[in-house]
């Protein structure tokens, strides 16, 4: 992960094979494939806009890299119906490129990828074209994928939350450099560079307990304070052991700031913070926090600020939704 | 526009069509068209098979010289025909030294049916190589590039994904230098008038047997002309 122009796109399309370094090697599963062309490299790319082949259909698509490995119709057939039906595309596979959605679009070059069953698969910020509600649902079948297929992958992204939910070790990027390589809680309270700071300083991340449940939500105690917040249940795939502990994760933009106390909202976590500073961010500012001793970040608008006339000592109301918490677990 | 339309209603109108029905079951007149339309083919046969290959190496590579290479295709859109007759006659004809070799293989340029090839190709070799190299570069790269991480080699990919994905602008490139091929007439007068071809059979007869008689002769060359025309304006609409 990292910022926009960081160089993750080049070094995924090196390791694609798609370039050649003019220094170093790429080694894939101990094998020096520096030299050899995409093809003899058993890597299969997701671009960003996914490039699926527009004058194919889906099924000609998915089949493609069947096909080039001479692989015999029937298997073909077969392998490309089990792949469909997991990916829930199978009433898809007459349709044209051109006439699916993003979401779809998605699936079916996940699709094409998986099929072959390649040693690594190159994922360029595959939930970047989707909207925010398909972006969830598309992270975890990514999670759901890698849990059943076991592929190595590695997914670009410059989205701080995605990188943490999941992998299994990030690669911090920028300028063309790897700054840190570590397990995702190491680079979260750990971070070796200023670079690497600026990205995770200003997510919301907290150490928690799990204390109980409420109304079909779970009951968390923020530490060192003990703010409880409810958050959406756990999902199944996490493995939280026996302590109950986890770590938790608010995006700065999922917090809603007031002055008044919210009269409609859906959201299950209303506090009353004090604003102890707000920082230029550009087109937004970041809103620091104090709720109980827990610190609150929040991005609002230059517009958003100017209305409700914030200053460093006002007291505020925040709030966000259970479905914002996203638990960690402890690895 | 009416300028243009005006003189294709007026030859419509003009035009004995009972002398063309005569004129086109004259063996002259057949042998002019299939020798126009066989060297035609045979000059885009050339070209679709060494200018597919370049336009997409101008398409997708960068090398030194590269935009000398594109001048230089595009010279004979600039040169007068006579121009290219004579520059043909120059290098080609039998009595050069590249002639030699050439004719000793059967390729004799002067009056002969290869030279009538050889001018088609010199003036409707930019038409087909700028046409299919726009087609090349308006297919995204990253799908070359998925191709291939999905094991199918160079050419598996140009043939399954680059060619297929650029074939209007294939298709319009081969159809706007075979008609380039077919109106040629200046160089030809001067490096093979014979065998004639149409082109010249129509100048001839204008000015040995008038107008009535030429007229004739253009009707079935127009409607051949706006039926490809036709061809190409609906592939680039699709398109």
């Amino acid at each position: 992960m990292g910022p926009s122009g960081a160089g993750k796109t080049l070094l995924l399309h090196t390791i694609a094979g798609i370039y050649v370094p003019s220094r170093g090697t790429v080694r894939i599963g101990g094998v020096d494939v520096t030299v050899f062309p995409p093809e003899k490299r058993s890597v299969a790319l997701v671009p960003q806009d996914y490039a699926l082949f527009p004058h194919l259909t889906v099924f000609e698509n998915i089949s493609y890299g069947l096909r080039t490995r001479g692989v015999g119709s029937s298997e073909i057939e077969e392998r490309v119906k089990r792949i469909s039906e997991e990916l829930e595309i199978s009433h898809l596979l007459h349709r044209m490129p051109r006439t699916l959605s993003g979401g779809e679009q998605q699936r079916v070059a996940l699709a094409r990828a998986l099929v072959v069953e390649p040693k690594v698969i190159l994922l360029d910020e595959p939930t970047a074209a989707l909207d925010p509600a398909l972006k969830t649902s598309a992270r975890s079948l990514l999670r759901s994928l890698h849990a059943k297929h076991g592929f190595t992958a590695i997914h670009v992204t410059h989205d701080i939350v995605e990188a943490i939910e999941l992998a299994d070790r990030i690669a911090f990027m920028s300028g063309g450099r790897i700054l840190q390589i570590g397990e995702p809680m190491e680079i979260l309270y750990n971070p070796k560079s200023s670079e690497v700071l600026k990205f995770t300083g200003e997510i919301n991340l907290y150490s928690a307990e799990i204390v109980g449940s409420k109304s079909g939500c779970i009951v968390l105690e923020l530490k060192p304070s003990n703010l409880r917040v409810m958050a959406a249940p756990i999902p199944q795939h996490l493995d939280l052991g026996e302590t109950g502990r986890v770590h938790v994760v608010i995006r700065p933009e999922d917090i809603v700031l007031s002055k008044k106390p919210p009269i409609q909202t859906s959201a299950r976590n209303v506090y009353e913070a004090v604003v102890e500073n707000l920082l230029d961010r550009g087109p937004i500012y970041l809103v620091v926090m104090d709720v109980m001793g827990i610190r609150l970040k929040s991005y609002i608008t230059r517009g958003a600020l100017e209305d409700l006339r914030i200053k460093p000592g006002d007291k505020v109301y925040a709030y966000f939704k259970a479905s914002s918490i996203r638990i960690l677990g402890v690895k | 526009m009416l300028f243009i339309l005006i003189p294709l209603i007026v030859l419509h109108i003009a035009t004995n069509y009972f002398l063309t029905y005569k004129l086109v079951q004259a063996e002259i007149v057949l042998r002019a068209f299939i020798t126009t339309f066989t060297a035609a083919s045979a000059s885009t046969i050339i070209l679709a098979i060494l200018g597919i290959p370049l336009s997409y190496i101008l398409a997708r590579r960068e090398f030194r010289g590269k935009s000398i290479v594109e001048s230089i295709i595009d010279i004979p859109l600039v040169i007068p025909h006579a121009v290219v007759g004579i520059l043909i006659l120059v290098a080609y004809s039998s009595r050069t030294s590249i002639g030699n070799i050439l004719s000793n293989l059967g390729l004799i340029v002067e009056d002969n049916f290869w030279g009538i090839v050889f001018v088609m190709v010199y003036v409707s070799a930019p038409l087909l190589v700028d046409s299919v190299k726009d087609g090349f570069k308006s297919v995204d790269p990253m799908l070359e590039y998925v191709a291939r991480t999905l094991g199918a080699g160079p050419y598996r990919t140009f043939f399954t994904i680059s060619l297929p994905m650029a074939w209007r602008s294939v298709v319009t490139g081969i159809i706007l230098s075979w008609a380039r091929a077919v109106s040629e007439v200046g160089a030809l007068l001067i490096v093979a008038y014979y065998p004639k071809t149409i082109n010249i059979l129509i100048i001839e007869w204008f000015n040995t047997f008038g107008l009535e008689y030429a007229k004739s002769l253009t009707v079935p060359l127009l409607v051949i002309c706006i039926v490809l025309f036709a061809c190409i304006r609906y592939l680039s609409r699709r398109a």
